[in-house]
């Protein structure tokens, strides 16, 4: 059996783990675009802060390739798939035969059409090397204008904030990250930023971009704001890469690959994991999970993805969220549970509906945030629980006990 | 508490900070109340009044930085008001009550046990060594067949009312301790070693817990006043049924169980409500002489079929030996004698302290009264009441007993400290409690093994101090008395033990 | 593979599990030095929840497919392939909590050692070879055994 895999991030490697789970004798070829052998990607803003070196990003031992016996093409691309004879053809020339194609092509920054925007006057906030091209220019005393105040974004800003850099976020949204947080946490965020110095102007973004001498660039923002900066970086979300599927008979596209329950495509022998699945959040979890899931079907196993809700642990300049499932709701459908303290800016809220927790999101207290995960995924009905949700105390002995004794011996 | 409390307080827990890593054990274990934390300042303190010394903080803390300290009497020693005597009249100043206690009498009467020695082996006979000989502690309890010079036919309507013999693997049993007096984690592990030893455990006066009944084969079921939890079942559930007419620790008292402790689970095995207080009327209501106590033995025989053997246990009074001898002419198949230092989960401290008389002069005066009067061999006898050691069980049965039950020991074993606050409920040990925070601290899988090791010990001593006196078997030591000599004792109690002083030849 | 059962019916609520965690995870392995010089008070691997009179040591389960594996964005938490301990290379941690999201037992909980972050989170003492807090619990409420094949 031969198995090639488009793209080599948490997908592609877990896939590879997923396989050999099933089948220690078929060749894994990986095609890799980037010349690294897999990082976690969400360290590149970690890596530009100082945080972690070098010998600390590979997402995986350098033997794991070795010892799953996968070889890797680095730098290289698959540009055209011909899903009948069953072989890729990667921009050197070289064709690729395969049994099984997972496409784990990830997805690519989007930038917007801005007047004055050129390759080389703006950063994306996506690669190992976006972050090498930010390190030599992210000096102290400069100023940057991030756009997009997401995580993404958030995270730029504090890399660049610790290297000592001025940081300005403009966020289009009335507010901060307005997938995940709520008006009232997104103030609480929105003060803290302020307090560490990180100026902040939302329901606006950037309207054009123009070069100065000294290579400083000069920002007007659709508000007619107008700004001097040193550094642009725009974050403010990706596109999936769907063009080696794009107009074969068979496959669905609709912003991402649609795929089946066991994450197959439509071609034969062909799946597809992580942030280029249509409908799947972009998120690392999502796309480890699906890998190790469409690896074991790749390999003879027959395992459903059963879809995710988002969730995200975000930490920036010391302050922690984890947000899940619809984090962001408010409304009177929902039944909505808080705790705030605004001076130690700690904020729990539950979102409840239908009995059923729908969301949560916990801002500098995360205690037990998986326990709350699990009951969401789960659809427990958390009605009799109510009482309970939010108490200091609460763990696995505020559930039924055929629940948690259950858990226990799990 | 009154505003102002004559006595200071009894006891003064010590924490050496140094040690201290504020784990918190100390205050989550006590169960009086005394350890205490305050979060605020991140603070440990204690409340010394609240001390009863009963040593779980200072066994559970994981660095050993507690000690307790017994305070210096509140008045400068005194030989005649002795700090108990204030301690209890201050109280009773304030409550106007009877002073209540647990466990056993702590009071400095003599301990006869102490007075004895055994003999061994030396030159003229030989000593035998256990670990190469086998030594016999198989003891079997019952009554015998009645020696010769029977009446036509008596010995034909004997064998259909003779009830079996009930072989025990040592001359251990373990003692009357209720379910609802002791947890049913302690009452578990007496069941599980009792049947893993092979030896007897004694439900006490409230029933034996459904769940136990696996266990039952190794049980004396016990038949009290209160009839707590007395069925059919239950009856033919026992190996051996035992009328319960006194204890040592309170002899001619009754019992009373308040309604916190009788819980859904107490309740249901004891037959009675939820919650109400279970009282033990202090005489039986039927019985008034030793007819009447036949009649209830041979009601017990019948509703068993002559299966099981019928025990009387009487507490060790002055008049022991007669009461003992109507007995086994009732049809008694074993005698339990229990004596003054005998345990209770509750009794008036004067009760306790100041009535019955010591188990060792007990045994003698029985054991002398039914060899004198030629029934001795008839009736087993078991001795109750204070046993320390392997050594007092050896120095019972050379006094005349078949064997021996013991109860505070076994309740050492668990971890019992001997705070003799069993009456509050709030023992810190999970034994003497129905608070399920509390008794779930006495894992029973543990407190079988703990148990199931000192019966192994003494067995072992009790094994090594036959061999030394040249005895292969635990049968014959009994009545033995020419192997123990006394020590500072006068010439009374020394015919009443029917020993010789040391230093006496043969 | 050999896991940590709590018997919930035989905890007594001491939290001694903590103390021997602790201990276990501690540079100088002493009970004195761990908390009077290391510092490492609450930084257990167990929690003990607590509702009286129940109480209960919940710590990780060791899944087969964790997902706070699966959410690691540094590859610092993995499960061993050859024992199945899941646990936290700690040196590549940075410390972004979505194992704590994404772990189904609310067993893992964010702390930091010696100003680095570290996941508070159960590893089966792979270091010494048997869990400290099994071998301390002073009332076997903690079993180590293996209950189910494979995993």
């Amino acid at each position: 059996m031969k198995y090639v895999l488009i793209g080599n991030s948490v997908a592609a490697v877990n896939a590879v783990a997923g396989i050999r789970e099933y089948d220690n004798e078929g060749s894994i070829t990986i095609v890799a675009a980037e010349n690294h052998y897999a990082y976690g990607r969400p360290l590149i803003s970690y890596w530009l802060e100082g945080r972690v070196p070098n010998a600390a990003m590979p997402y995986r031992p350098q033997e794991f390739y070795a010892q799953n016996n996968a070889s890797v093409l680095l730098g290289r691309r698959a540009i055209k798939l011909d899903p009948v004879a069953r072989e890729v053809s990667l921009d050197d020339g070289t064709g690729l035969p395969y049994d099984r194609l997972l496409v784990a092509t990830g997805g690519r920054p989007f930038v917007p059409p801005i007047k004055g925007l050129t390759p080389d006057n703006y950063f994306t906030f996506v690669n190992y090397d976006d972050v090498r091209r930010l390190e030599a220019v992210a000096t102290p005393g400069r100023e940057a204008v991030i756009l997009g105040a997401g995580p993404t974004g958030l995270k730029a800003m504090e890399s660049l904030v610790q290297r000592g850099v001025q940081v300005t976020l403009a966020e289009l949204a009335d507010r901060i990250w307005a997938p995940a947080l709520d008006p009232e946490a997104a103030a609480l965020v929105a003060g803290f930023l302020q307090d560490q110095g990180v100026k902040l102007y939302l329901n606006d973004t950037l309207a054009s971009v123009r070069g100065m001498a000294g290579g400083r660039l000069e920002l007007q923002l659709q508000s007619g704001r107008e700004m001097t900066a040193d550094i642009l970086v725009i974050a403010i979300g990706v596109r999936p890469n769907v063009e080696l599927l794009e107009g074969l008979p068979g496959v669905t596209i609709n912003r991402g690959i649609m795929v089946g329950p066991d994450l197959s495509t439509g071609l034969p022998g062909v799946y597809a994991a992580g942030d280029v699945v249509a409908g799947n959040p972009p998120l690392l979890p999502h796309a480890a999970i699906q890998g190790k899931i469409a690896g074991r079907n790749m390999a003879g196993a027959s395992e459903t993805y059963q879809p995710l809700s988002p969730y995200n642990a975000l930490g920036f300049l010391g302050l922690h969220i984890i947000s899940m499932g619809n984090s962001a709701a408010t409304g009177d459908e929902y039944d909505i549970l808080k705790e705030i303290d605004p001076v130690t800016r700690i904020y729990r809220k539950l979102v409840i509906k239908d009995k059923h927790l729908v969301g949560a999101l916990f801002l500098n207290k995360l205690d037990r945030a998986g326990l709350y995960r699990r009951l969401l995924e789960e659809g427990t009905d958390v009605t009799p629980l109510q009482d309970e949700l939010l108490q200091p105390h609460f763990g696995l002995l505020s559930l039924p006990e055929e629940v948690w004794q259950q858990w226990l011996v799990e | 508490m009154p505003a102002l409390s004559l006595m200071p307080p009894e006891f003064s827990i010590v924490r050496d900070e140094n040690k201290c890593v504020k784990c918190l054990a100390c205050v989550r274990q006590c169960g009086f109340g005394a350890q205490q934390y305050d979060a605020a300042d991140d603070r440990l303190y204690t409340i010394d009044a609240n001390c009863v010394n009963c040593q779980r903080c200072v066994s559970i803390c994981p660095t050993g930085a507690l000690t307790i300290y017994k305070n210096p009497p509140p008045l400068r020693p005194h030989a005649y008001w002795t700090e108990n005597h204030l301690r209890n009249i201050a109280k009773q100043a304030e409550t106007g009550g009877v002073l209540l206690t647990g466990m056993g009498n702590d009071q400095p009467f003599p301990a006869y046990f102490d007075r004895l020695l055994l003999n061994a082996s030396q030159v003229t006979n030989p000593s035998i060594d256990p670990l190469r000989e086998p030594m016999e502690l198989r003891t079997y309890l019952g009554r015998r067949p009645e020696a010769g010079g029977m009446m036509e036919g008596r010995e034909e309507r004997q064998a259909k009312t003779r009830t079996p013999l009930v072989p025990i693997e040592t001359p251990i049993m373990f003692s009357a301790m209720s379910y609802g007096s002791i947890s049913h984690e302690a009452f578990t592990s007496l069941a599980r070693a009792a049947k893993e030893f092979g030896t007897m455990f004694n439900t006490g006066e409230g029933g034996l817990p459904g769940d136990l009944y696996d266990y039952a084969d190794h049980a004396v079921v016990q038949v009290a006043s209160g009839r707590f939890g007395v069925h059919a079942d239950y009856l033919n559930a026992g190996r051996i049924v035992e009328i319960k007419i006194g204890q040592g620790a309170k002899p001619g008292i009754g019992g009373h169980l308040p309604g916190e402790k009788i819980t859904a689970a107490v309740a249901a095995t004891r037959m009675i409500p939820e919650g109400t207080d279970a009282l033990s009327p202090a005489p039986h209501h039927d019985i008034y002489s030793i007819e009447d106590l036949k009649q209830l033995i041979f009601t017990l025989k019948e509703a068993t079929r002559y299966q099981k053997p019928v025990s009387v246990k009487i507490s060790a009074v002055h008049n022991v030996a007669a009461i003992a001898s109507g007995i086994a002419r009732a049809g008694a198949d074993i005698i339990a004698i229990d004596g003054f230092r005998g345990g209770t989960g509750a009794a008036p401290t004067m009760i306790r302290d100041h009535v019955g008389i010591p188990i060792e002069l007990a045994i003698a005066a029985v054991d002398q009264r039914l060899r004198d009067e030629g029934i001795r061999n008839q009736i087993s006898l078991v001795a109750a009441g204070g046993f320390r050691s392997s050594a007092d069980v050896v120095k019972a049965i050379a006094l005349g007993a078949d064997a021996v039950y013991i109860a505070t020991a076994a309740l050492i074993a668990l971890g019992c400290h001997l705070c003799q606050k069993c009456y509050t409920g709030k023992c810190s040990w999970g034994i003497a409690t129905q608070d399920p925070y509390r008794s779930r601290r006495l894992n029973p899988e543990i407190g079988a093994e703990r148990l199931y090791n000192l019966l192994r010990g003494w067995s072992h001593e009790i094994k090594e101090m036959l061999g030394g006196m040249g005895i292969n078997s635990i049968e014959s030591l009994r009545g033995n008395r020419l192997h123990l000599r006394g020590v500072g004792l006068n010439e009374v109690e020394l015919k009443l033990l029917g020993v010789k002083h040391a230093g006496e030849a043969m | 593979m050999k896991k940590v059962y709590a018997r919930p019916l035989w905890c007594m609520n001491c939290h001694l599990c903590e103390v021997n965690c602790i201990v276990a995870h501690s540079r100088s392995r002493d009970l004195f030095r761990a908390y009077k010089r290391e510092n490492l008070r609450g930084t257990a691997r167990v929690i003990v929840e607590e509702r009286l009179p129940l109480s209960v040591a919940v710590q990780c389960r060791h899944c087969d497919d964790p997902a706070c594996v699966a959410g690691c964005i540094s590859g610092a938490m993995v499960k061993d392939p050859a024992t199945g301990i899941v646990y936290c290379q700690e040196d590549k941690c940075v410390g972004c909590w979505t194992c704590v999201a994404a772990c189904p037992y609310g067993a893992i909980q964010p702390g930091e050692k010696n100003g680095r972050p570290l996941p508070l989170k159960c590893d089966l003492c792979r270091e010494t070879g048997e869990p400290a807090c099994v071998a301390g619990c002073p009332n076997r409420a903690l079993v180590w055994e293996e209950r189910r094949a494979g995993a």
